[in-house]
């Protein structure tokens, strides 16, 4: 398998795993909340399909044959995990990507390593801050309070 | 996706279902059987002991030059000539023959096989050689799991049509799906909800078919056009096209033939034709046909494997008294097109083997998600008609065949193993594979409820899998460490492959739940 088809059905499995995991059907059957993130189907459809263009154009039909096979089978395997399974997954892996992530934003960025990991570090602790004070907040409602806020708010 | 009428939706889901009901067992094995058969050169490595990339990857031309002028003239109208599994060379000097039991044409002469080094002759058959497996195949269980796939073990043409139309019937499957289906692109990510209800019997096979599709069809296409080549559409087109003349169809579906001239004239050299052919086409050279060996109109036909970007094999041509090049011929017709190069590509879609392991292994594993989706089908169609007993026993015949036919191909490579040294595996392999299906089916009626028979089956599925490298070691197969010292990966891999089968289902068995109650489940609506 030669380096451009991996490379190809990386990427287009890459995108139709965002696309599983925003999808809302899948998370509704799941019972799981709206995707917080953007879906950009249209995009991710794009970068799903366009590597097997380029293989076609670009390469050769046993690129694009891998890429084919590949990226059925990869689909199902993206498709058949359990949604759950699937966002726990997504957030270990984001947990365990953050601080290589946030270095090469800040390389991109043009900022010195540094300098963008102290500004992260800063918000993340701000963020964090919130969410104590949300959660602690929450705890002070009871329900029956909770019930009165729904039902001014309802009003 | 098309809107189709509450009653048209119906029709089709009749011809969806029943036709897998009444074929749907037939097609498992075949597909079951090709997705092993994928990996027939690898099968062939490890269970014949032999260790060769099948590649003519040695000087050939004093060989076949001596052993040519040791033989009557009658022979030397057609050799064939290639390498096996076992890194033995062979080569076979045969004319065409009436049989005298069907007084048709078919190729009688003498087989050598070769030990390529030391050019010594290791054994020698004569006769109509392709009806003596024993005599060309290195391999008794890659031939009988071929012979399964591609023809059930029926008899001509019997076992080609049955198998055509099993292809067939995939296809109308696979396109009665995507039509049945309304939202496939939306349901496309939707995975299975919640275990033990019917709507996730669904999810499956939906999910699986969805994403398998375009390689069924493929599947099925060139499936069916192996099938339905040899046995309907050539002696239909000799028929219409060339009023019964099939000599005439071959030549102008293939290769002209040179101007007859039987002047003795001294034969090319092979080696030299071989490098040239290599070059010219890339990818090793596997086959080599001479027509009219040491006269003055010989010609020599190489074939090569995938290579250089290219996925089916190329035909190069030789004269073969002065070997010039006569260029590289498509696969049909005599000069390039659209049809020959589709021709081309048929083999490789259907069998993987364009891209060494990889495309195998990618292959193979889309097999697996036929076969699953087969199997998920069936039973889907089961647990809606669950109430009716008949159906019941339907499904248990469904776990019967789905555990017991991987039981079965283990049992006849157990045969294979234990009869290479002291018995005659071509014999003994289909005895094996009867002996466990017959086991299996001897299983299916003892165990009333399908949740235990399916935990039955698995629990011999998995000793079954952890036995076999061992079986094949107590049969005199390489061991590891031989293995290793000859590069054959391929024997480690696939005992490794074994293991981790059996290892994997024990441990599923072990957390299986008891499922006694669950047969208590009634019929429940899809959605």
């Amino acid at each position: 398998m030669s380096a451009a088809a991996v490379l190809a059905t990386v990427t287009t499995l890459a995108a139709l795993s965002h696309l599983a995991a925003t999808d809302p059907k899948r998370r509704r059957a799941a019972a799981l909340p709206v995707a917080r993130k953007r879906r950009r189907a249209g995009l991710a459809v794009t970068a799903a399909l366009c590597p097997g263009f380029l293989l076609l154009t670009a390469a050769d039909g046993v690129d694009f044959t891998l890429w084919l096979s590949a990226a059925s089978l990869g689909g199902w395997g993206v498709a058949a995990c359990p949604p759950r399974r699937a966002a726990r997954a997504m957030v270990r892996l984001a947990r365990a990507t953050a601080a290589p992530r946030h270095r090469l934003a800040g390389i991109l960025m043009g900022r010195s390593r540094d300098e963008a990991a102290g500004r992260i570090a800063e918000l993340e602790r701000r963020v964090d801050e919130l969410q104590a004070d949300l959660a602690a907040s929450a705890r002070r409602r009871t329900p029956a309070a909770a019930h009165c806020t729904h039902e001014v708010d309802a009003a | 996706m098309m809107q189709l009428s509450q009653n048209q939706t119906k029709r089709l889901t009749a011809v969806h279902g029943w036709g897998g009901v009444v074929l749907g067992l037939l097609l498992y094995v075949v597909v079951a059987t090709g997705t092993v058969a994928v990996f027939g050169q690898e099968i062939a490595k490890w269970s014949a002991g032999a260790s060769s990339s099948r590649g003519i990857d040695h000087p050939i031309d004093a060989i076949v030059r001596d052993l040519a002028t040791k033989l009557p003239r009658f022979y030397l109208a057609e050799t064939s000539i290639w390498e096996n599994e076992a890194g033995e060379l062979v080569a076979f000097f045969h004319s065409h023959v009436p049989k005298p039991e069907t007084g048709e044409n078919a190729d009688f002469g003498t087989l050598f096989r070769i030990d390529p080094v030391s050019a010594v002759v290791l054994d020698r058959h004569e006769g109509f050689i392709w009806e003596r497996p024993d005599t060309w195949e290195t391999s008794a269980l890659r031939h009988f799991l071929v012979e399964l796939h591609v023809r059930l073990h029926l008899p001509d043409p019997w076992g080609l049509l049955a198998t055509g139309i099993l292809a067939l019937l995939l296809m109308a499957t696979a396109l009665s799906g995507l039509l049945m289906h309304r939202h496939l692109i939306r349901d496309l990510f939707v995975a299975e909800r919640s275990r033990a209800r019917l709507v996730s019997a669904r999810d499956r096979h939906l999910l699986a078919s969805s994403w398998s599709l375009p390689f069924a069809v493929v599947l099925a296409f060139t499936g069916s056009f192996f099938s339905f080549a040899s046995t309907v559409s050539l002696p239909i087109l000799a028929q219409v096209a060339f009023g019964g003349d099939r000599e005439a169809m071959m030549e102008t579906l293939y290769e002209p033939a040179a101007p007859a001239d039987d002047r003795p004239a001294v034969a090319a050299d092979l080696d030299s034709i071989l490098t040239r052919s290599t070059e010219a086409t890339g990818g090793p050279p596997v086959f080599v046909s001479i027509h009219g060996f040491g006269r003055a109109d010989a010609r020599v036909s190489v074939w090569h494997a995938a290579g250089g970007g290219r996925m089916g094999f190329a035909h190069a041509v030789f004269d073969g008294a002065d070997g010039r090049f006569l260029g590289v011929r498509p696969g049909i017709g005599i000069s390039r097109s659209l049809g020959s190069d589709l021709n081309d590509l048929m083999w490789p879609l259907h069998v993987g083997d364009f891209a060494g392991l990889a495309s195998k292994c990618l292959w193979g594993a889309l097999g697996t998600t036929i076969c699953f989706v087969i199997l998920s089908g069936l039973r889907l169609w089961v647990r809606r008609r669950e109430i009716d007993p008949a159906w019941r026993r339907f499904g248990r015949a469904v776990t019967t065949v789905g555990y017991g036919l991987p039981v079965a191909l283990i049992g006849s490579a157990c045969a294979a193993f234990l009869s290479a040294t002291a018995g005659d595996p071509f014999f003994w392999t289909p005895v094996g594979f009867s002996v466990a299906a017959l086991a299996g089916i001897a299983l299916g009626a003892a165990v009333p409820e399908n949740d235990r028979l399916a935990l039955a089956f698995r629990r011999t599925l998995a000793w079954s899998c952890l036995l076999l490298p061992i079986v094949r070691m107590a049969g005199g197969g390489r061991s590891w460490a031989e293995a290793l010292a000859n590069g054959d990966a391929e024997v480690i891999a696939i005992d490794l492959l074994a293991l981790a089968t059996g290892g994997t289902l024990r441990l599923l068995v072990r957390r299986s739940p008891d499922r006694r109650d669950a047969a208590a489940q009634l019929p429940e609506p899809a959605e």
